[in-house]
């Protein structure tokens, strides 16, 4: 994701990623998660997310 | 985790102001692909602030969803899910083409491939980094695809994954000096060297599942991003020089 705005504030930024196997051959939903929220990290005016 | 196939993605983005802004312009990219490797069943985008994304197919076949804010505000939250059906991979033919045989075709690739052999900024192809070619190719036993397999394992031994010591911005200088970086930076190296060796190769980004709820998988805290090579012969392969 990138993008601009207008206006002189900073920015702080935070991802939050889960992924998790929907449903088995049986139908049978199954949750295996990982999720984890990086600590904020100060970005330009300009806003990007860096993979990790 | 034989059987699983069927993949529910959530990621959130969330942008903390420490002020006022308005009129903000935004792209993304986060629709998974479909193609004959995947399949996307669903996806959703949701902004707050509410906005109305709209989507269109990049030159590369990305999608991408533009959105836009204009009153003030101090956060901007963008919660995209999707569910993904992930075919079996295809048992491809062994082997493929040797490097002299790269060399071979070379101006037939770069008329083919041209966008997937040319520098960019991200990925300029650095004299630097012939060393690290030349290492791989020592390794390999002679054919294209061992080739790239050996610089990826190089990159993955020679490297420290280090979360913090690069950021969206830095350059594959940056990641050579220090010796350190991310998927993102790994990626970028590897593209490098397989281009500079007349490799098409491109970047990809995705996600890790882990086996297991218990196994931390590097670089799983994020989308990921990892490589693909074209091999004559073989078509498109994945590479992964962070996890390896």
């Amino acid at each position: 994701m990138r993008g601009v705005y207008k206006g002189h504030a900073g920015q702080s930024l935070s991802v939050d990623v889960l992924v998790r196997p929907a449903l088995d051959d049986d139908g049978a939903e199954l949750l295996q998660e990982t999720a984890a929220a990086p600590p904020p990290r100060p970005e330009e005016e300009q806003q990007q997310q860096q993979q990790q | 985790m034989a059987g699983l196939n069927r993949f529910k993605l959530a990621h959130a983005t969330m942008f903390s102001y420490d002020g006022p802004v308005s009129e903000s312009y935004n792209e993304l990219r986060l629709r998974p692909r479909h193609d004959e490797t995947q399949s996307c069943l669903s996806f959703r985008i949701t902004t707050n602030p509410f906005s109305k994304p709209v989507a269109h197919l990049d030159y590369f076949g990305n999608w991408v969803h533009q959105f836009h804010i204009l009153p003030e505000h101090r956060e901007l939250r963008v919660e995209s899910e999707a569910v993904v059906l992930v075919h079996p991979p295809a048992a491809g033919p062994a082997g493929g083409v040797s490097l002299k045989e790269i060399d071979r075709l070379s101006d037939s690739l770069l008329d083919e491939y041209f966008d997937w052999l040319s520098p960019t900024p991200y990925c300029p192809l650095l004299p630097i980094l012939s060393e690290l070619a030349w290492d791989g190719e020592l390794r390999s036993d002679g054919s294209a695809r061992g080739f790239a397999e050996s610089v990826a394992a190089l990159i993955h031994d020679r490297f420290t994954y280090k979360p913090g010591a690069t950021h969206v911005h830095s350059s594959l200088q940056d990641c050579l000096e220090t010796r350190s970086g991310v998927c993102q930076d790994f990626s970028h190296l590897l593209l490098a060297v397989l281009r500079l060796r007349g490799l098409p190769a491109r970047y990809v980004s995705g996600y890790l599942v882990p086996r297991g709820a218990s196994e931390r998988v590097i670089g799983g805290q994020a989308s990921h991003a990892w490589v693909q090579v074209f091999i004559p012969e073989l078509g498109w392969i994945g590479l992964d020089p962070t996890v390896g």
